[in-house]
């Protein structure tokens, strides 16, 4: 019902303050030895004019983003499990096509806000040979090695 | 005249559909979207399949244009943009994603009920310059964008990858470049008092969403607003 209400009559509060933005971190059992957390990074990009027409890599990465703070909201409120494991793995997958990891196979992500006041950390539950068998996983708690 | 912008703005409107459609498709091709009906009540496959029938339905409603048909490729479209929801489950683009099915549900009504579609249109007309208004009470109570610092923020976020030329700041601060933008967005309304306004707003409104899509990559905002003005222009101007 609030759903409804919100498409009939928009609050409008665009841009209204700057929301939570994540860093990523990223550990996977053969990125070294020592598993050191990697910060995945998107650089800025010149856009060119045509891609105000068709700009499916933006659309990409604030969907992306989208998933980040739902998740968030999700781990935040304790609220309903499935509804946290649907964002943590369509995050997993997006997050792999997105930075070109083709193998997620103990994969570590860690989400930080600029901040660093809220942390979030979750283990992959893609399983790279058989990327349609998604299964359910607990979250473990949050690792001790943590980036700095 | 009137009736030439309405359509101008239906066309605008499905074709901005057609652009986000595709984009979609894009997104659905990298990642396949197979969680199990369980997690999204959504079977495998659908969403591709959905998606790819909204794009026959838009040519099939630009097409119709002036046919009763109209409304009823209207409604289709219009339930599969509300199932989309349902494994979407984030707003793409933010509040263009709402503004967009307020639109969609907007004109099928008017579609519907053509004795009151100048109800359904003034009311998309009302919540466009609500969302310029608004924008700006809401960032206006807020010093963090009365000095200029959410602004510099938002440029920073790492949502955006923000593409910002360092040669505009060199020459104005962001304090300024915030006041610019509010008093913009506050002052909009005054086109419903001044309608010969509408020759500077509207081009002034349509430059801040190209920014927005040069900077932020927003397109989508960039479509969606730009296609209202002809009814703007059709209810104030004409």
């Amino acid at each position: 019902m609030t759903q409804w209400f919100s498409i009939f009559f928009p609050a409008w509060k665009l841009f209204d303050r700057p929301g939570d933005s994540y860093r990523i971190f990223v550990q996977t059992s053969d990125s070294s030895p020592h598993f050191e957390w990697a910060e995945l990074i998107r650089p800025p990009r010149r856009r060119k004019w045509r891609e105000i027409f068709f700009n499916p890599n933006d659309l990409h990465w604030l969907y992306f983003h989208s998933l980040m703070n739902e998740l968030s909201l999700r781990i935040t409120e304790k609220s309903f499990e499935e509804a946290q494991l649907f964002f943590q793995q369509a995050l997993e997958a997006h997050l792999c096509f997105l930075f070109e990891i083709e193998s997620p196979k103990n994969l570590k992500i860690l989400l930080r806000t600029e901040d660093g006041q809220m942390t979030h950390q979750f283990i992959s539950d893609i399983d790279p040979a058989r990327p349609e068998k998604w299964h359910l996983r607990k979250i473990p708690p949050l690792n001790k090695q943590e980036p700095q | 005249m009137k009736i030439l912008l309405q359509e101008v703005f239906l066309c605008l409107f499905l074709g901005a559909q057609f652009l986000q459609t595709c984009e979609w498709l894009t997104l659905l091709k990298r990642v396949p979207w197979s969680l199990p009906p369980r997690h999204t009540g959504v079977q495998k496959n659908w969403p591709l399949f959905l998606t790819l029938i909204k794009i026959p339905l838009i040519m099939l409603a630009l097409i119709f244009l002036r046919s009763q048909l109209l409304g009823v490729i209207l409604g289709l479209l219009l339930a599969l943009e509300l199932y989309s929801c349902k494994w979407v489950r984030v707003p793409l683009n933010g509040a263009s994603s709402g503004f967009n099915l307020l639109i969609y549900i907007c004109v099928f009504f008017a579609k519907l009920f053509p004795d009151s579609e100048n109800f359904f249109y003034f009311y998309i007309i009302l919540q466009v310059v609500l969302s310029y208004f608004i924008a700006g009470i809401v960032k206006v109570r807020h010093e963090g964008w009365r000095s200029g610092v959410f602004l510099e923020s938002f440029l920073q976020m790492k949502a955006y990858a923000a593409d910002f030329p360092k040669k505009v700041v060199q020459r104005i601060s962001f304090r300024q470049l915030s006041w610019i933008l509010l008093l913009f967005e506050l002052s909009f309304p005054l086109v419903i008092v001044q309608p010969k306004l509408f020759f500077i707003y509207l081009p002034a409104a349509a430059a801040f969403h190209a920014i927005n899509f040069k900077v932020l990559g927003l397109n989508r905002f960039f479509w969606i607003w730009i296609s209202t003005y002809p009814l703007l222009i059709s209810y104030f101007v004409t």
